[in-house]
């Protein structure tokens, strides 16, 4: 189950030691039996690291081992056994007893769990927010006062323009990548373009009724800085 | 040792087994791998598209590209759409169409292990393979005046390789074996659909009315193979090539053998033609000899 030193086992990712053993590709098992009811699956192929199905499970107890909730009982101390036990597999150190107050969150120092970004890595503060993109066409729900990020960095040089639903800049587009080309490298490989001969824009089928464009049209893509 | 005089039982059997191309359709997530592997392997020249408002490459198959990823939008009864992919190429037919309507000897073969291929140094180009096929597959080349279509790399398969297309897939969705083995595959994919999955009527698309294929593919639903970009649900052989092959050519065979044997027992019964006497000279001919 553990990576060793001796040469018996072999992992090129650690979290993946233990997926491949003398019964074969675990990855591959399909059994739908789930025994506590939790929706854990046990024997339905195999997740990282060691099968564990919730990260942190630790967590579900209280500083006794007690699980939180007795109807959903992830894992818990077995004082008999002095072993971390339970439906899921610990994510914990097994012989760590809630004596010894080792946190849950076992990848940080502190042992417990992070709501905010530490040592001011991020300039917008240490909680995460959501912030509407600078030229959304709708106000942020959460707070509209404060539609988006206010330290964001904006250029001002003559080619930073920004729309407005004013101006006419109404409509959210996005790109996105093709598997047949890498970006645009390959605009000039024949055996891509063949596949993907011209870009193109996808719009929902309403929006294209409500702008008057049927599929297959050539259609003109601006913003406030270029079209 | 054995107490068998000859050699032993068995000995010289060689098994032929039917090779067979697995699509499990519902793992194809449309990276068109297949279609580029192919153009590759078989060195095609490239062709040009348009964008036609699809992800589909061009709408069918072509001459020099013989392997398409056809793209569909299914709408269910509940309002929802499933996004089918389906590669198209030849279905390697156990009674392929294209040969039954072929008339140049030798130019579409059907190889023991099922490949059915063409040889274009005998194809006259008459075309008739691409009305006898019922999925459309052979192409006509107008330049080289030669029909084309999917070899299922036979050239790559009699060295003991997997085709192109499936070396490429990089889902698991595209399997190369004997058609035996294929087949288990499939049907245990398509009964985990059934039992695992919620694909009700899930199965494998193997249609006997041609007497199966040499290319299987596994189906959400196998009761509307349509939906799949015009797989036809019991495909058939234009009867006109039935007739041409089984009536037609048979007879007209005879016949013309029949007159062969016909012209060696005139030979036989009455001899080889002999010189004719010369006619007789009109009376009252006045000849002058001398």
């Amino acid at each position: 189950m553990w990576l060793k030193d001796d040469g018996t086992t072999l992992s090129g990712n650690w979290l993946y030691c233990g997926s491949w053993t003398e019964a074969g590709a675990l990855t591959q098992r399909r059994g739908t039996e789930d025994p506590s009811e939790l929706g854990i699956y046990p024997n339905w192929a195999w997740s990282w690291p060691a099968n564990r199905r919730v990260l942190y499970n630790r967590a579900s107890c209280d500083g006794n081992g007690k699980p939180w909730d007795p109807s959903r009982r992830q894992v818990w101390w077995d004082e008999a056994k002095q072993s971390w036990i339970g439906n899921d597999v610990p994510d914990f150190k097994a012989d760590s007893t809630p004596k010894d107050h080792m946190g849950p969150f076992i990848m940080n120092p502190e042992g417990v769990g992070r709501l905010f970004v530490p040592l001011g890595a991020m300039a917008d503060g240490p909680f995460s927010e959501f912030y509407e993109p600078i030229e959304s066409p709708i106000a942020n729900p959460l707070h509209p006062n404060q539609s988006s990020n206010p330290v964001v960095k904006k250029y001002k040089t003559d080619l930073d323009k920004y729309g407005t639903v004013d101006q006419g800049f109404n409509v959210i587009c996005t790109t996105y990548r093709l598997t047949e080309h890498y970006h645009y490298w390959t605009k000039n490989n024949p055996m891509n373009v063949q596949l993907v001969p011209e870009p193109f824009v996808e719009v929902p089928a309403e929006l294209a009724d409500r702008m008057g464009i049927r599929g297959g049209e050539n259609v003109r893509v601006t913003s406030a800085r270029s079209q | 040792m054995s107490g068998h005089s000859g050699e032993a039982p068995g000995f010289g059997v060689q098994r032929e087994p039917e090779v067979c191309k697995l699509i499990d359709t519902t793992i194809c997530m449309g990276c068109k791998a297949c279609e580029v592997a192919c153009v590759e392997w078989n060195d095609m020249p490239f062709g040009p598209t348009t964008f036609d408002n699809t992800y589909q490459t061009m709408p069918e198959t072509r001459w020099n590209f013989w392997n398409l990823i056809k793209f569909n939008e299914h709408q269910r009864e509940d309002g929802t759409v499933q996004w089918l992919m389906r590669k198209d190429q030849c279905m390697h037919c156990a009674d392929p169409g294209c040969l039954r309507a072929c008339p140049a000897d030798g130019a579409i073969v059907q190889y023991v292990n099922g490949i059915v291929d063409f040889q274009q140094e005998n194809c006259i180009g008459c075309e008739f393979c691409v009305s006898g096929c019922p999925y459309d597959i052979p192409k006509f080349n107008p330049a080289t005046k030669k029909v084309y279509k999917c070899t299922l790399c036979s050239d790559r398969v009699g060295q003991g390789l997997e085709p192109a297309c499936i070396k490429a897939c990089p889902t698991g969705c595209l399997k190369f074996g004997t058609k035996e083995d294929m087949k288990y595959i499939a049907e245990e994919r398509a009964k985990q659909l059934r039992e695992n999955f919620g694909f009700a009527q899930a199965g494998v698309y193997d249609p006997q009315s041609i007497g199966g294929t040499h290319v299987v593919y596994v189906l959400h639903d196998a009761s509307d193979p349509e939906r799949y970009g015009g797989l036809p649900k019991d495909p058939v052989i234009p009867w006109s090539y039935t007739v041409w092959k089984w009536l037609a050519k048979p007879v007209l065979g005879t016949l013309s053998l029949m007159g062969l044997v016909g012209v060696l027992m005139h030979y036989v019964s009455v001899g080889p033609r002999r010189p004719q006497p010369e006619p007789p000279l009109k009376e009252g001919t006045d000849v002058h000899r001398g």
